[in-house]
C-alpha cells in the first residue's frame, strides 16, 4: 500500500509538463515546497523534543544513581543486621542495574533518532533547498534569454542568431534542471517514509530491549524477593508485637513512682539509690531554673545536663557538712534547700540590702533545688538525710583513691582531691612527727609534717609564723601545698629537727603531760635545740653515731642537687651529707683524689622511698635531675647561702636543713644581683619550692638589683603556674623594676596571653574589691583564678 | 558621660569576641575613651574597660572585656566568658572570612557562657563601604536566624559604636528588671524571715560593727525598683 503511494506521487506531475514548464508545473512545485516546508518544520520540533526527552533523561539518571549512591550509605547503617544488610545491597543492585539499561536506552534515543532525523533535516531537505535556489536561477536566465530573444532586431541576423543559440542553450539548461529539481522533491518524498519510519522503528526496538533486561533482571531476582516479601510481613508482626509491649509499658509508669519509693527505702545504706531530675535554681546572673539530672556519688551531691557528656558536675563536694531543708516561703512549691557552710558569703549583683544582710547573717551558701511532686521532694529530702548520715558514718573508712581532678565545680572549692591517707604514706607520717602517737590527722603545712590532735594544738600556739596547722581530713589541700608535703614528711623533717637529742632531754610522747609536749615542741621548732649546726658538718665534728654519715674532714667544695622524691627514683639524694666525688662527676677538680665535694642531700633516704607513694611531686621541671650546682668553696658554706643554692635546685630537704639552720627569711645573695631564695626557686621553675619559701614566711615582693620582684621573673620564664602562685600569695603585680618595667609589661612583650589575663584580672579584682566589698564580680575572680590552679595542676608540662 | 563612675546600680559584665583584626579593641576604645588607634596591635589575653550609662535614671556600669581574636594570644576561655551577660561578636564587614567564623564563635559562646547570655552581631568597619563582601541584609538574615540583635558600626568614623553598647546594655537592663520584678516577691516574703533570724541572732550574740542592726532594718522601705505595670510592658515586648 504504501508503495502504491509512492507511485502516485511520481504521476503527480508529468514529464512533460515538467519540459513545458507549464503553470501546473509551476503549481506542484510551490505546492511540494510547501509540503517539504511542513515536514521540515514538523522535523524540527521532533528533534527538539526529542533532544530534551534525551536530556531530562539523563538528568534523571544522574540523580537516579545519586538516590543509588544514597542507598550505599543508607545501607552502611544496617551493617550489623545482615539480612537486611544483604537484602538492601540486592535491591540496590537491581536499582542501579535499571539504572544502567536506562542509559543505554537513552544512548540509543540519540543514535537513532536525534542522528538520524538531524541528517534527514540537515542533509536532504537542505540539499532540495539549495536545488530550488539553483532552479529559480536557472528559470530567471531562461526567462531573460526568451525576453532577448523575443526583443531581437529581425533585422541584425547576428543579434537573432546569438539570442537564439542562447535561449536553447538556456531551454535545455533549465529543462535538465527542472528535471533535477523535480528528482529531488520526489526523491526526498519517497525516502521520507522509509527513513522517518525506520528510525522509529529502531527507537521503539531499543525501548523494547529496555523493558526486556529489566524483565530478564525482575525474573533473576523474583525468588529472592518474595522471600523478602515474606521476611518482611514477618518484621512488620514483630514490630507490632513490640509496639503493644512497649504500650504496655504506659501502664507501668503510674506504678513507677511507687516503686522507685519502695527501692529507695529498701537501700537505706547505700545513698547512692536515689537519683533524678530537680529544677536547680542557677547561683548567679538571673536565677533562672535549670532542670538536672542530680544523683549522690561517694559522698558528693552532683548534677549533669540531660544532654552532656559523661562528667558531672558536683554541687556538693563533702556531704558531711550539708544540712537540707524544705523551702516553704518561696514562690515555687516543692522546693528544697542543700546548706554548706561557705568562705565567702555569696551574693547577687543587687543593690538590694536586704538580701546582703540575709547572705551575711546566714553566712551559708544554699543551694536551692525543686522537685517535680511533694512525694519526690520527700523522697530527696529523706534521701539526702541518709546520705548525709552514710556519709558521716563512712567517713573513716572511705577508701577512695581520688587522685584525679573531678572536672569543674563551679560554686565548690575545687582543689585536686586527695585521699588524706596519702600523707600518711609519707615516710615518717603514719606516726606523729612529735610525739609518734599512731593517728596524726593534722599537719603543720610549713613544716610538712604531721600531727596528732594534740600536738597540733601546740603547734597552733607557736604562731603562724613558726607552723601553719591544717586537717588533713577536713581541710581542703591546694595541690602546691600537697606537692610541699610529698616532699617532706616527718622522717626527713625530724633529720633535721632531732638530729642530735640529747639523752637527758625529755621527749613527748604518746600520752604525755601538756606541759612535756608543749617544752619538745618549743625547744624543736623554736628554739631549734637538736638541729645540728652547720660548721659542724663543714669541721667534721658531726656525731657518728647519728644517722648521718660522717663527712671527710678534707671536703672543700659543697654543693647541692636537684632531688626530688618520686616513685621511680630509688636512691635519692635528701639530706646532709659528704660524699666523694671523683672526677667524672661535677667536680671540676679531676684526677685529685683529695678534692672532695661536699654534696648536701644525699644518700640518706635510701630507705625513705616507698613504692606505692602515691602523692605527686613537681612535674614540670624533671629536667637534669642529677645535675648539680656549680660547687661552692667550703668556706661559703652557711644556712643563707645553702637555702639560697638550694632553692635553684628546688631541694626541699636541704631547704628545710637550711631553715633549721637560721637561715634568714630576708637574706639576698650580694654576688648575685642581690637577689633572695625565692628568685632562685621562681628560676629553678619549681612550684613546691616556691610554695615552701612562701609557707615559711619569706618575703615577696623582695626585689633584686635590677628592681625584679619574684613575679618579674615568672612572667619572664612565662611560668604560669608559678605566676599564679605568686599572684595567690597576693604578690604586688604593678612594682616596676629599674628598666621601668612592670610583670605586665613583660607578660606583653613575651605575648603570654595566661600570664596577662591572670594579672589584668588580678588588678582589676583589686579596683573593684576596694570599691566594694562581697561583689559577684570577685566570684568570677575566684573561679578564673581556680581554673588557673586546675590548669596548672593538670597540665604541668603545658609550662615545662 | 554624665555619670559618676563610682556609683551604679547594675554593673554588666560584656565580652568582645571576634575574630583577630575585626576591631574590637578600637570599638571598646571607641566606646570608653572614644578613641581610635589605626596602628593598635594585637590585644594579649584580655583588656578591661568600664564605662557607666544611665537607663530609665538607673545607673549601669558595664565592664567590657576585650578579648584577643588570635587563638594564640589567647589564655583559658572559661576565663572569658564566666559570668558574662551580654557579648558582642564582631566581624568585619570587607573580610567575609571573619563573617562565616562567627558561627565557630557562637559555638564557642553555647560551649562556655551562660546559656542566657545576651549576644548581638556586629558588623565592624561599615566605613569600607567599597570594600564591603557581606551584605547588610545577609547579616541581617543570620542574625534573625540565631536569636541575636544585629548592627553595623564603624569605629573609625563612631557610626553606631554608641547605639550598639547602648542597645545591648538596655536589653540586659531588661531583661534583668524582669528578673527583679520576678524575685521582688521571694525577697520580700524573705523579709519577715530574715528580720526574725537577725533579731534573735541580735540577741544571743552581740552584732559586729559593719551588721545592719534591726532599728536599721525594719525602717527600709521597700518597694518595686520599677511599677509593675511597666514590667509587663516591657516582659511582652
Amino acid at each position: 500500500m504504501m508503495q502504491s503511494s509512492g507511485g502516485k506521487m511520481v504521476a503527480k506531475i508529468k514529464f512533460e509538463e515538467c519540459l513545458k514548464d507549464s503553470p501546473k508545473f509551476r503549481a506542484f512545485l510551490e505546492e511540494e515546497e510547501m509540503v517539504i516546508d511542513h515536514l521540515e518544520q514538523k522535523l524540527e520540533k521532533a528533534i527538539k523534543m526529542c533532544t530534551i526527552a534525551v536530556d531530562s533523561g539523563k538528568e534523571y539518571v544522574k540523580n537516579q544513581s545519586a538516590f543509588a549512591t544514597s542507598l550505599w550509605d543508607l545501607r552502611s547503617h544496617f551493617v550489623e543486621d545482615s539480612s537486611a544488610h544483604n537484602a538492601l545491597g540486592k535491591i540496590i543492585h537491581c536499582l542501579q542495574e535499571m539504572n544502567k539499561f536506562h542509559t543505554i536506552l537513552l544512548d540509543q534515543a540519540s543514535r537513532t533518532v536525534l542522528k538520524n532525523l538531524t541528517s534527514y533535516v540537515k542533509q536532504d531537505i537542505k540539499e532540495v533547498k539549495d536545488f530550488k535556489h539553483l532552479f529559480a536561477k536557472v528559470s530567471e536566465s531562461l526567462d531573460t534569454a526568451l525576453t532577448r530573444n523575443a526583443q531581437a532586431n529581425k533585422n541584425r541576423l547576428a543579434e537573432v542568431t546569438e539570442a537564439a543559440n542562447i535561449l536553447s542553450a538556456t531551454t535545455s539548461c533549465f529543462r535538465h534542471t527542472a528535471l533535477d529539481y523535480v528528482n529531488f522533491l520526489v526523491m526526498l518524498q519517497s525516502k521520507k517514509r522509509p527513513e522517518i519510519l525506520w528510525t522509529l522503528l529502531s527507537y521503539y526496538q531499543a525501548c523494547n530491549t529496555f523493558y526486556h533486561q529489566g524483565s530478564d533482571l525482575c525474573n533473576d531476582f523474583e525468588q529472592f524477593f518474595k522471600g523478602l516479601a515474606d521476611d518482611i510481613n514477618d518484621m512488620r508482626a514483630e514490630s507490632k508485637a513490640l509496639e503493644k509491649t512497649m504500650q504496655n509499658r504506659h501502664m507501668s509508669v503510674s506504678n513507677f513512682l511507687d516503686d522507685k519509693l519502695e527501692t529507695g527505702s529498701d537501700n537505706s545504706k547505700a545513698p547512692k539509690q536515689i537519683e533524678g531530675y530537680l529544677f536547680k535554681r542557677t547561683s548567679k546572673g538571673f536565677k533562672t531554673w535549670n532542670r538536672r539530672w542530680f544523683y549522690l556519688c561517694d559522698n558528693q551531691l552532683v548534677y549533669k545536663k540531660r544532654s552532656d557528656g559523661d562528667v558531672p558536675t558536683v554541687m556538693e563536694e563533702d556531704l558531711r557538712i550539708c544540712t537540707v531543708r524544705p523551702v516553704n516561703d518561696s514562690d515555687r512549691r516543692f522546693c528544697f534547700e542543700v546548706i554548706s557552710p561557705t568562705k565567702s558569703a555569696k551574693t547577687g549583683k543587687f543593690n538590694f540590702h536586704i538580701f546582703y544582710s540575709f547572705v551575711l547573717f546566714t553566712c551559708c551558701r544554699s543551694h536551692i533545688l525543686q522537685a517535680d511532686s511533694a512525694e519526690i521532694l520527700q523522697q530527696w529530702i529523706s534521701a539526702l538525710h541518709k546520705g548525709i548520715g552514710a556519709a558521716i558514718n563512712c567517713g573513716q573508712l572511705n577508701k577512695l583513691d581520688q587522685l584525679t581532678p573531678v572536672g569543674s565545680l563551679p560554686g565548690a572549692s575545687n582543689f585536686k582531691k586527695i585521699n588524706w591517707e596519702q600523707f600518711l604514706k609519707i615516710p615518717g607520717n603514719s606516726l606523729c612527727c612529735d610525739c609518734r602517737h599512731p593517728e596524726p590527722r593534722w599537719a603543720s603545712i610549713n613544716l610538712g609534717i604531721t600531727l596528732c590532735i594534740a600536738c597540733s594544738g601546740v603547734h597552733r600556739s607557736l604562731g603562724v609564723h613558726h607552723s601553719k596547722v591544717r586537717s588533713l581530713t577536713l581541710d581542703a589541700w591546694e595541690p602546691e601545698i600537697v606537692k610541699v608535703m610529698a616532699e617532706l614528711g616527718n622522717e626527713i623533717v625530724n633529720r633535721v629537727y632531732e638530729a642530735q637529742v640529747d639523752q637527758s632531754v625529755v621527749r613527748a610522747t604518746e600520752n604525755c603531760d601538756s606541759s612535756i609536749r608543749e617544752n619538745w615542741i618549743k625547744m624543736k621548732y623554736v628554739e631549734k635545740r637538736f638541729v645540728l649546726p652547720m660548721d659542724g658538718a663543714v669541721d667534721g665534728r658531726i656525731d657518728s653515731a647519728n644517722e648521718l654519715s660522717v663527712p671527710r674532714p678534707t671536703a672543700r667544695k659543697w654543693s647541692v642537687r636537684k632531688a626530688r622524691r618520686r616513685p621511680k627514683n630509688k636512691s635519692k639524694e635528701i639530706l646532709k651529707t659528704c660524699d666523694e666525688e671523683t672526677g667524672s662527676t661535677a667536680s671540676g677538680v679531676s684526677g685529685d683524689s683529695s678534692s672532695s665535694v661536699l654534696v648536701i642531700g644525699k644518700e640518706l633516704s635510701d630507705n625513705v622511698c616507698k613504692e606505692d607513694f602515691a602523692l605527686s611531686s613537681d612535674q614540670e621541671s624533671t629536667g637534669g635531675e642529677d645535675n648539680m650546682l656549680e660547687d661552692e668553696d667550703i668556706s661559703t658554706l652557711n644556712p643563707n647561702l645553702l637555702l639560697y643554692k638550694s632553692a635553684g635546685v628546688h631541694n626541699l630537704p636541704v631547704m628545710c636543713q637550711a631553715f633549721a639552720s637560721g637561715a634568714s627569711k630576708t637574706w639576698t645573695n650580694p654576688s648575685d644581683l642581690n637577689r633572695t631564695a625565692l628568685h632562685q626557686a621562681i628560676l629553678s621553675g619549681s612550684v613546691m619550692a616556691c610554695e615552701y619559701l612562701l609557707l615559711n614566711g619569706v618575703p615577696i615582693d623582695a626585689v633584686d638589683d635590677n628592681g625584679y620582684t619574684a613575679l618579674h621573673l615568672a612572667t619572664e620564664k612565662g611560668c604560669t603556674p608559678q605566676a599564679y602562685l605568686l599572684l595567690k600569695h597576693r604578690a604586688k603585680h604593678d612594682v616596676e623594676a629599674i628598666d621601668s618595667k612592670r610583670p605586665i609589661d613583660i607578660a606583653v612583650d613575651k605575648a603570654n596571653a595566661d600570664i596577662v589575663t591572670l594579672l589584668r584580672l588580678t588588678k582589676l579584682h583589686e579596683e573593684i574589691g576596694v570599691e566594694e566589698q562581697g561583689n559577684g564580680e570577685s566570684d568570677t575572680y575566684n573561679h578564673v583564678m581556680r581554673d588557673f590552679s586546675q590548669m596548672a595542676v593538670n597540665q604541668p608540662q603545658q609550662y615545662s | 558621660m554624665g555619670v559618676r563612675e563610682d556609683e551604679y546600680d547594675y554593673l554588666f559584665k560584656v565580652v568582645l569576641i571576634g575574630d583577630s583584626g575585626v576591631g574590637k579593641s578600637n570599638l571598646l576604645s571607641r566606646f570608653t575613651r572614644n578613641e581610635f588607634n589605626l596602628e593598635s596591635k594585637s590585644t594579649i589575653g584580655v583588656e578591661f574597660a568600664t564605662r557607666s550609662i544611665e537607663v530609665d535614671a538607673k545607673v549601669i556600669k558595664a565592664q567590657i572585656w576585650d578579648t584577643a581574636g588570635q587563638e594564640r594570644y589567647r589564655a583559658i576561655t572559661s576565663a572569658y566568658y564566666r559570668g558574662a551577660v551580654g557579648a558582642l561578636l564582631v566581624y568585619d564587614i570587607a573580610k567575609h572570612l571573619t563573617y562565616e567564623n562567627v558561627e565557630r564563635w557562637l559555638r564557642e559562646l553555647r560551649d562556655h557562657a551562660d546559656q542566657n547570655i545576651v549576644i548581638m552581631l556586629v558588623g565592624n568597619k561599615s566605613d569600607l563601604r567599597h570594600l564591603r563582601s557581606v551584605p547588610t541584609e545577609e547579616a541581617k538574615l543570620f542574625a534573625e536566624r540565631h536569636g541575636l540583635s544585629f548592627i553595623e558600626t564603624s569605629a573609625l568614623d563612631s557610626t553606631n559604636v554608641e547605639t550598639a553598647f547602648q542597645n545591648i546594655l538596655t536589653g540586659l537592663f531588661t531583661s534583668q528588671l524582669f528578673f527583679v520584678s520576678f524575685s521582688f516577691n521571694v525577697f520580700l516574703s524573705k523579709f519577715t524571715e530574715i528580720y526574725r533570724i537577725v533579731s534573735q541572732k541580735q540577741i544571743r550574740d552581740p552584732p559586729e560593727g559593719d551588721v545592719i542592726r534591726p532599728s536599721n532594718v525594719e525602717p527600709i522601705d521597700v518597694k518595686p525598683t520599677v511599677p509593675s505595670n511597666s514590667i509587663h510592658k516591657q516582659c511582652c515586648q
